[in-house]
């Protein structure tokens, strides 16, 4: 390429910022997104259609209506949102705790590290390791299968993430407020409920929402330590897609993505990048 | 985290605020020292991680050295032996090595899916990082990161109404009068799934790296005479390959241990090794097999991360950013 091209080249994109290179990188990031939300809207179309797999499409809202007949998904259901609860209050607790803990405290040499490490390992090991893990940990207690064991699974997998963002509040937050606070008289119990929590309050309820989502589309530790009396809604999917006989699948689906969706867009929105 | 300063400041303010003798007083004191605030802070986070997380996963592992029951039956390395027969490989059977052979091929798909996020990702954050809209930015990079947070298990199902032979793809395909193509039920099928669910962990480390890229950088190699291609190439590619590598290492642990899309999507000829481990403990209770498979499995990963931290590649700066679910 010779100067002069060069040079027209700039004066063109200059003029035109969106010409050229910015035009086919535009495209490729509209490909990039309907490869992420076509599935999603496939489930969508999917769970209005009466016949399935069918070239023709035939408009219909009796998956909706069979639903509400379906007292297994709605006990499911209903069970998922209480295991998502119960996570959400225990991880956010103990992140802030350990979100403190990682951040503010002059650790002895090399222990400060360990401790991160250890908070992390969980993102990195398979999660199947895990759930198998959990489930051969409560048989051989005798606990077995159930609420407690998904619940247990649930928040030592939510935490590392909760961790994550609550640490980043603390880790941005204006130490200076603190320091006024104390020199105002305010002594460290105080200064922490009525200046430090207030403005860690963002972080926080993005975690706590997290979270709750982490834990109520979990499906691979369910899967281990789910037992017949407690079913949360991801392994009674598995269970319908698996079977391919039950069209309220889609129609379930649709339930659980705007649930998640519209919870983890509340928490994008408030955690801060 | 620590400065004189803040040493300083704490002299200051510890005097008023501690009534010396009263339980309040002693109790602030107490929390003062180090020891204390380290212990009660990050103490019971660690008791929970060692109860419920380590030593579940250490349990599991250890099944792989023991006949039966743990530490109430013998040692052994039999299970082992089973993965590496090693009767096949002194007669260079090497193709009934089926283990081995599965573990590669997870592995070898591992890879092409980890190429594939990275090649998804550039474009999108090439653009999302240089040249969006300063006001649409924050609703674009919040639509990428969303689907990260929404059940995978429905995100990956949501293929086979796609994929399958009179599936969207296909209908489309003979609608056309083209010939239908086996998408679902085999590599084909883990694969597209793969991507689809972890493509956000390439895209997400990349997008900060790009939005940290100066764009005076990309204009200077334009106003000397490269084409937008060499701009790429010379400039952006190397600066931002860091960040990429460090989601791209995210992407290939993640797909070696894959379970519930190859199981969904890939039928008999896309399965994957921790299919494998699963049917030690779902259907052929074999636990201690089981745990030789999943050591591997630990072994992998590990050494995974390990290689490319020698590299020089950022682990750490890329964990968990954004997103979860996986």
């Amino acid at each position: 390429m010779s100067v002069a091209d060069g040079i027209r080249d700039r004066i063109g994109s200059s003029s035109d910022p969106n010409d050229g290179a910015g035009g086919g990188l535009k495209l490729a990031a509209l490909l990039t997104y309907l490869f992420l939300y076509g599935p999603i809207l496939v489930v969508v179309v999917m769970s209005f259609d009466a016949g399935r797999y069918g070239l023709r499409w035939e408009f219909t809202t009796e998956w909706y209506a069979s639903l509400a007949t379906r007292s297994d998904l709605i006990g499911s259901l209903w069970l998922s949102v209480q295991i998502g609860i119960v996570v959400m209050i225990v991880s956010t607790v103990l992140a802030v705790i350990a979100a403190f803990g990682l951040s503010r405290f002059d650790w002895p040499k090399r222990k400060g590290p360990i401790a991160t490490y250890l908070i992390f390992v969980p993102l990195t090991l398979p999660l199947i390791i895990y759930g198998i893990g959990l489930f051969v940990f409560f048989t051989r207690l005798g606990i077995g299968r159930g609420f407690l064991p998904i619940v247990v699974g649930h928040v030592l997998y939510a935490l590392p993430f909760a961790t994550l963002v609550v640490g980043a509040g603390v880790i941005d937050l204006d130490r200076s407020l603190e320091e006024a606070a104390m020199d105002l008289g305010a002594d460290p119990l105080t200064t922490f409920r009525e200046v430090t929590l207030p403005a860690l309050m963002p972080n926080i309820v993005a975690a706590a929402l997290f979270s709750f989502t982490l834990s109520f589309d979990e499906f691979l530790i369910s899967f281990f330590v789910s037992g017949s009396g407690a079913v949360p809604l991801p392994v009674r999917i598995w269970g319908m897609v698996r079977a391919d006989i039950e069209p309220e699948v889609y129609a379930i689906s649709v339930v659980v993505l705007a649930i998640s969706i519209a919870v983890a867009a509340l928490a994008t929105k408030l955690r801060r990048f | 985290m620590s400065s004189q300063d803040d040493v300083a400041a704490d002299a200051v303010r510890q005097r008023p605020t501690h009534e010396k003798g009263t339980f309040r007083g002693r109790l602030l004191e107490l929390a003062d020292s180090e020891v204390f605030k380290g212990s009660i802070t990050l103490g019971p986070v660690l008791v929970l991680l060692t109860v419920f997380y380590a030593i579940p996963v250490v349990l599991l592992l250890t099944y792989s050295v023991f006949i039966e029951d743990p530490f109430s039956s013998g040692l052994t390395f039999d299970h082992f032996g089973r993965f590496i027969d090693m009767s096949a490989v002194t007669s260079f059977q090497f193709g009934e090595l089926s283990y081995v052979r599965l573990l590669g091929r997870s592995l070898g798909i591992a890879v092409i899916v980890t190429v594939l996020s990275l090649v998804i990702s550039y474009p999108i954050t090439y653009y999302l990082g240089q040249y969006a809209p300063e006001r649409w930015k924050i609703v674009l990079v919040m639509l990428v990161i969303i689907p990260f947070w929404t059940s995978y298990l429905i995100r990956t199902y949501a293929w086979i109404p796609i994929l399958s032979t009179n599936g969207f793809i296909n209908g489309t395909l003979t609608a056309l009068g083209l010939p239908t193509l086996p998408l679902l039920n085999n590599m084909v099928g883990s694969i597209i799934g793969l991507v689809y669910v972890f493509v956000p962990f390439t895209v997400l480390p990349l997008y900060a790296s790009m939005e940290g890229l100066d764009p005076s950088l990309i204009e200077a190699s334009r106003d000397l005479g490269a084409s937008r291609w060499e701009a790429f190439r010379e400039v952006v590619f190397p600066l931002t390959l860091p960040g990429a590598l460090a989601g791209g290492v995210f992407v290939f642990i993640k797909t070696a241990a894959a379970y519930v899309t190859p199981s969904l999507l890939g039928g008999t000829s896309g399965r994957m090794y921790a299919q494998v481990i699963e049917t030690q403990f779902g259907s052929a209770f074999n636990w201690n097999f089981g745990a030789a498979l999943s050591v591997i499995l630990v072994v992998v990963v590990l050494g995974t991360i390990w290689i490319a931290m020698r590299w020089g590649i950022n682990v750490k700066g890329s964990r968990g950013l954004g997103g979860g679910g996986l």
